[in-house]
């Protein structure tokens, strides 16, 4: 993976389509955990975030949540790019409270001596394969367990096997601090040739394979794995086309107020809408937890408009 | 590959037609099916020549059954040929293009070259129309001018294909009286009658608002009365709208494009209004399948449904975003 290929397709200009799905995925995925947050009602609360990659969730949480400690996993080779991206940067290593040290690498051997691991007083940034899941003793000895905690997988898990899915999940229960929560987003197949077409698409266009893209292919099912197979609690299920208020029949505007609704649709106009709904409804946000009660979502949303399911 | 028809086609226009334009004609057409390079000198030229006869034509243009009318293409010009495999080939068959030739898929040029060269050589056998696709703003956003820069190296082609957009009908009569108004997007509450279609001034690039820019952009829904649409342009409407339309203008029907239909076409309303789509597998990966619509001279409709044309995705020229997932 090189930095430069990074860049490049950070600035390439995306379809609005695709910049609409990444807006309503953030904002959907951070309504989620800053209500988490909230709900938890406690000194510190813990975020666990699974094949985090180059996400920057990480610092801008951190940056507006001082009660907030922030565990990262992903490959080592992952890992150390980001951490050198990180202690390579002043604002960065400010907001994750370690030093600003300019490394320079100029060979692969150079980078494969990077310690792959970032450890601060707020931060945690591990190098580990996430199907080792004998690893996780060391990997979890930094979890506080009473602090409330959500794990989080932003098509993360969709890469593993659904053994180690399920082996994964029951292990965070296992070593469960008092209060956990999942929450997943990731793409799911629903049986169509949209869902046909994609998955050999990414196969043979990309190299992707997803597992639990055809494994849990709906919400159905994946509301019977969720609640029956893992044992969670206060499961909420929606998909993205739902939140982006394109889904019929409720067509209320989705979790986006109509005003603003209105405002994003003017930014960019959307060409092909059954298109964009098409694509969005493959794509799902699951909440689940164990110590049912962390997310009151009869509070912070009584009308019950985000979810399809629970 | 040229079939017999075709290559008979090419040695008339070679030895009898009518003088070198027709000659060189004929061998653009073949070479853009075949997705050879076209001289920007022969673009230009063609887009001139094109020009000509749309200026002529009104901005509803009148059109006699039999037709075979067409949705969106975007750009997949292999579809666009097995397209005019299914309803045969024009001259034979004679065709309503509702717009979109442009934009997502990768060919979007060769289609609409191909098009355009079709109008040029048989021009009362294709009509065109404009689609909200055919606009600077939106092909500078999904596609078609990264193409033409990717393809020709400056802005050249990309200006001469936009000025003939300017140039294209707002939308179709089949039939007559009592016939099929055809529209790329569908009704706007500024247009209560086709005549005042027929008075606006089109020659320019689409506006924001407004009637011209409703035309090309609105969508049929269970709504009451017009509702804003979550495009960001155009309007909603509803099936009293539509027979409001049907019965002031005197038809019978409104064919319009669109919106990707996963059947390929889908007829809403009482049968008083249908979508056709006709790009198949649309960006390579919806999984529809696509359709044309025949009128005959009873007013009668004919579907013919048709598949995407085998094409594997690690073929494609680029793999730029058009078949992202997010993932
Ligand atoms: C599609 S990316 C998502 C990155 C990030 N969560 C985001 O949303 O921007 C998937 C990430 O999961 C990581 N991943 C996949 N399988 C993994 C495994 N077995 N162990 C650790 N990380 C894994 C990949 O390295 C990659 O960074
Ligand atoms: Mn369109």
């Amino acid at each position: 993976m090189s930095s430069q290929r990074i860049l490049r397709e950070a600035f390439q200009n995306k379809l609005p389509l695709i910049n609409r799905g990444t807006y309503l995925r953030t904002m959907s995925l951070d309504w989620v955990m800053e209500e988490f947050t909230k709900n938890a009602a406690d000194e510190r609360v813990q975020i666990i975030s699974l094949g985090s990659g180059m996400d920057t969730r990480s610092f801008t949480m951190l940056k507006k949540y001082k009660n907030m400690t922030y565990h990262e996993i992903d490959f080592p080779e992952s890992t150390r790019i980001k951490k050198l991206a990180i202690t390579n940067n002043q604002q960065l290593s400010q907001i994750v409270n370690t030093k600003h040290v300019t490394v320079e690498i100029n060979s692969a051997q150079g980078f494969q001596r990077v310690n792959c691991d970032l450890h601060t007083s707020n931060y945690h940034l591990y190098g580990r394969d996430l199907r080792q899941v004998e690893e996780y003793s060391t990997l979890l000895k930094d979890f506080d367990h009473k602090v409330p905690t959500l794990v989080l997988s932003e098509c993360c898990l969709c890469y593993l096997p659904m053994e180690d899915n399920e082996r994964l999940i029951t292990k965070f229960r296992e070593m469960s601090p008092d209060l956990l929560g999942f929450l997943i987003y990731e793409p799911m197949a629903l049986g169509d040739n949209f869902g046909k077409t994609m998955k050999s698409n990414l196969q043979k266009g990309k190299g992707i394979k997803l597992p639990t893209f055809e494994s849990l292919p709906d919400l159905d099912v994946r509301l019977s794995f969720l609640r029956d197979t893992c044992g969670f609690e206060n499961i909420r299920l929606t998909d993205l086309s739902y939140v982006g208020g394109y889904s019929k029949p409720t067509n209320k505007g989705g979790w986006i107020e109509f005003k603003e609704l209105y405002r994003i649709s003017r930014l960019e106009w959307i060409d092909e809408v059954e298109e964009i709904t098409l694509l969005l409804k493959h794509y799902c946000l699951c909440y689940g937890e164990y110590t049912n009660g962390v997310m009151k979502f009869e509070e912070s949303d009584p009308k019950e408009y985000r979810w399809i399911k629970s | 590959m040229l079939n017999l028809d075709e290559y008979v086609d090419v040695l008339k226009g070679c030895t009898r037609g009518t003088g070198k334009t027709t000659n060189i004609l004929s061998r653009t057409i073949v070479n853009i099916r075949q997705c050879k390079h076209i001289p920007e000198a022969d673009v230009a030229e063609l887009c001139s020549k094109v020009i000509e006869i749309l200026i002529e034509e009104p901005n509803i243009q009148h059109v006699d059954t039999p037709v075979t009318i067409c949705g969106d293409i975007h750009g997949q010009l292999h579809d666009l040929l097995t397209l005019l495999a299914t309803g045969n080939e024009c001259p034979e068959t004679q065709y309503l293009f509702l717009g979109d030739f442009v934009d997502r898929g990768f060919y979007s040029l060769e289609c609409f070259l191909l098009l355009i060269a079709l109008k040029v050589r048989y021009p009362d056998r294709i009509t065109l129309i404009r689609g909200n696709h055919e606009l600077r703003q939106i092909t500078t956003v999904y596609g078609f001018y990264d193409e033409c820069v990717r393809k020709y190296g400056s802005v050249n082609v990309w200006r001469f294909c936009s000025e003939v957009f300017d140039y294209l009908s707002l939308g179709a009569l089949v039939g007559g009286k009592g016939g099929v108004f055809c529209i790329h997007g569908g009704l706007s509450p500024d247009i209560d009658t086709i005549d005042q279609i027929r008075i606006l001034d089109r020659k320019q690039e689409v506006p924001h608002e407004g009637g011209m820019c409703d035309l090309l952009w609105s969508d049929p829904d269970d709504v009451p009365g017009w509702a804003v649409l979550p495009r960001g342009a155009g309007f909603l409407f509803g099936e009293n709208e539509v027979n409001q339309f049907l019965h002031t203008n005197d038809v019978s029907l409104i064919a319009r494009a669109h919106q990707l239909v996963m059947e390929g076409y889908k007829e809403i309303f009482g049968e008083k209004l249908v979508t056709v789509w006709s790009a198949p597998n649309y960006c390579y990966r919806c999984g529809n399948v696509a359709s044309v619509l025949t009128i005959d001279d009873n007013l009668q409709r004919n579907y013919k449904v048709f598949e995407a044309a085998n094409q594997d995705i690690t073929e494609l020229p680029t793999k730029r975003s058009t078949n992202d997932y997010f993932v």
